[in-house]
């Protein structure tokens, strides 16, 4: 193992590496200080630069963006009370509060040294959960993986914003594109209209560029505008305060860390759940409950944390068990199987130099996105005046320019574009994106695990695989209690009505 | 269209694809439609029972007042207090909305439809140009100036840096005799 992490590390000290992060940084923290674009529109674009360079130097630049995106989502939450994306909401309610008060500078201080303290923690526990996972993932079997990949689809539609048959649905459709093409398991070509182009399937970046950059730039175009309007007091503190603050309440930090990974190891639970849970556990914690919502520090403290704690948590799964906590983790899975990383039991075997050049990237983005982002934080807090004018064609013809050089199709940019319009309308209506593309990369491993179960086992093989058969009942389970728990709740709401 | 009737619409929709996908399944081979089928099975049932839910039920789901809540990059809505003023609530505002869609997939059809004819990076340039001036955020050499230079930075990402092999697009043959 100690080979592994200087491998991993070795990987990262090539100039190509070291340049790919920084770039990766500052893009995530360009991106996703500008309303209207966000992390998951970065991670989208950054696709299709995942051929042709080192591994090391593409995982910096795409795990380098992403941990930047994280933060930068904040500081959008805490300057302009517009939360860059769902999981900063929790920063509004103190944060924004600071900044009218004239502190800022302590608020961003607070927030990019607990995210940072945050992601080194999630590094560290994505580093030493391996030795305990790596003899749990060998014993498990084709049927086991089967029920692994079934339940994270089932607690993704669960869990996800709006209503629980839209995100099925979702996930259904998500499903049956990517059976588009020759079937791995028969050879048969399937829904392919005789077109030679499908019979390779969908590629997932073009998918993912269009759902989510595409949608994401016709949604900016309907709505027009973007109003961000910045109330600040006269500044009357500096970084260095929020710095202290974070390390005068470092137990907060632990426990909002913890939060973080464990709600990262769930599928589909999500950082934006994450973040509230944080800022509800620091306020039921605190001395002085009502200095919260008027700008208590603790409040931007326990969420960034856990932001920042969550990604490592959200690795782990994705790596070991190929199952992605959330989109920008289904991005991610995407981008490692086109970079010929296959999560599984290997990853944790002969890929291992592969997780920790990950943990490295953790560790050397979050150190960089706290340097980076205070200094340059000033020049942020101006980019979201960016006008959508400006913005509109020159994020789509990188994404249009991507979803061609992907494959160096040109039918690809049709797909995109096609992907764009289904995103944008899918989300409108509120069936989710995170499933339909959770549901894309889940697709391969429930067939491929079924068909493997059923030659191994038999037709019956839920039930001569003790460890399947309390899975399936565990999936059962944290399927229908969330239901059962809401129609109660509806009920009791109604009689007290 | 009221947003109900929007709804159905796109379930209309969605059961077609659910019908066609399952249609097209019954003809491949026991084992190729083994997980399809099912699947898309499924979703048909967890949509007609949405269909049902959404018109049986008196109002709008909550989350479903507008069409944005708030951009938020990731496909999640935001709550109400975080977001924007909700856009599209008035029979006016949903049909500004439906012809600023209609204008949004116009825009991006013709994107694509420029890549087609001529190829991404010529399409790029009179994309970003075109759509500079036109939206009057430029003046005309400002947007050519502009959209140039932005090609260029593209052109050197993609096609010197990735080694992208350019598409010169279908107009090529037609250029190349002139």
């Amino acid at each position: 193992m100690l080979e592994a992490i200087g491998a991993g590390l070795a990987a990262l000290a090539t100039p190509q590496a070291a340049l790919f992060l920084v770039i990766g940084v500052v893009f995530g923290l360009a991106v996703c200080t500008m309303p209207g674009l966000g992390g998951i529109v970065a991670m989208a674009l950054l696709l299709p630069f995942t051929y042709g360079y080192e591994p090391g130097a593409t995982l910096a630049l795409l795990l380098g963006a992403h941990i930047a995106t994280i933060w930068g989502s904040s500081v959008t939450s805490i300057l302009f009370n517009v939360p860059g994306a769902a999981k900063s909401l929790a920063l509004v309610f103190d944060g924004h509060p600071m900044t009218q008060q004239g502190q800022a500078g302590r608020a961003l201080g607070a927030s990019a040294t607990a995210a940072l303290l945050g992601g080194v923690i999630g590094a560290v526990f994505l580093a030493f959960s391996i030795p305990i996972v790596r003899p749990v993932m060998l014993a498990l079997g084709p049927s086991e993986y089967l029920m692994l990949a079934l339940w994270g689809l089932t607690l993704i539609a669960t869990f996800s914003e709006g209503s629980l048959l839209k995100g099925l649905v979702a996930t259904a459709l998500g499903i049956m594109v990517a059976f588009v093409g020759m079937d791995p398991i028969t050879g048969t070509p399937r829904f392919w209209f005789g077109n030679v182009y499908l019979l390779d399937g969908v590629s997932f970046p073009v998918a993912m560029i269009g759902l989510f950059a595409v949608a994401q730039m016709i949604k900016l175009f309907v709505k027009g505008k973007i109003s961000v309007k910045r109330i600040a007091g006269e500044e009357r503190s500096s970084v260095l305060d929020g710095i202290k603050d974070t390390l005068r309440h470092w137990w907060l930090v632990v426990r909002s860390s913890l939060l973080g990974l464990w709600i990262g190891v769930l599928p589909g639970v999500g950082a934006s759940v994450g973040g509230i849970a944080a800022y509800a556990h620091a306020r039921q914690t605190s001395k002085t409950p009502e200095r919260f919502g008027k700008g208590a520090v603790e409040g931007v403290i326990a969420p960034d944390a856990t932001l920042g704690a969550n990604e490592g948590g959200g690795l782990m799964p994705t790596l070991a068990f190929g199952i992605p906590g959330g989109e920008s983790m289904a991005i991610l899975l995407t981008a490692f199987l086109s970079m010929g990383i296959v999560p599984g039991p290997q990853m944790l075997t002969s890929g291992l130099d592969i997780v920790f050049t990950m943990v490295w990237v953790i560790v050397f983005a979050n150190v960089l996105t706290t340097l980076l982002g205070l200094s340059l934080a000033p020049q942020l807090a101006r980019l979201p005046m960016m006008n959508p004018n400006l913005m509109i064609p020159v994020v789509l013809s990188v994404c249009l320019f991507g979803a061609f050089a992907a494959r160096g199709l040109v039918v690809d940019v049709g797909v995109a574009a096609l992907f764009g319009v289904a995103g944008y309308f899918l989300d409108k209506y509120h069936y989710s994106r995170a499933n339909f593309v959770i549901g894309m990369v889940l697709a391969d491993m429930i067939e491929r695990n079924l068909h493997i179960s059923l030659s191994l086992y038999g037709p019956a093989f839920v039930f001569t695989r003790p460890v399947t058969l309390a899975m399936l009942l565990v999936m059962a389970v944290t399927t229908a209690l969330p239901v059962m728990r809401r129609r109660l709740r509806t009920r009791a709401e109604a009689r007290v009505g | 269209m009221s947003r109900r009737g929007q709804e159905n619409v796109l379930a209309a929709v969605l059961l077609c694809v659910f019908g066609g996908y399952i249609a097209m399944s019954l003809g491949f081979g026991p084992r190729a439609r083994f997980v399809p089928l099912p699947i898309a099975a499924a979703g048909l049932a967890c949509l007609v029972a949405q269909v049902v839910r959404q018109n049986l039920r008196r109002d709008d789901e909550p989350g479903d007042a507008g069409p944005f809540t708030a951009f938020d990059g990731s496909g999640d809505a935001l709550p109400a207090q975080a977001a924007a003023a909700p856009v599209g609530q008035t029979q006016d505002g949903l049909r500004s909305t439906g012809r600023r869609e209609l204008a949004a997939i116009g825009i991006v059809a013709l994107f694509v439809g420029l890549n087609t004819a001529l190829g991404p990076v010529p399409a790029a340039f009179l994309f970003c140009a075109g759509y500079l001036s036109l939206s009057r955020h430029y003046a005309v050499w400002k947007a050519v100036v502009f959209a140039g230079v932005f090609v260029t930075v593209i052109y050197l990402l993609f096609v010197v840096g990735l080694e992208v092999q350019l598409y010169h697009g279908l107009l090529e043959p037609l250029i190349e005799r002139f």
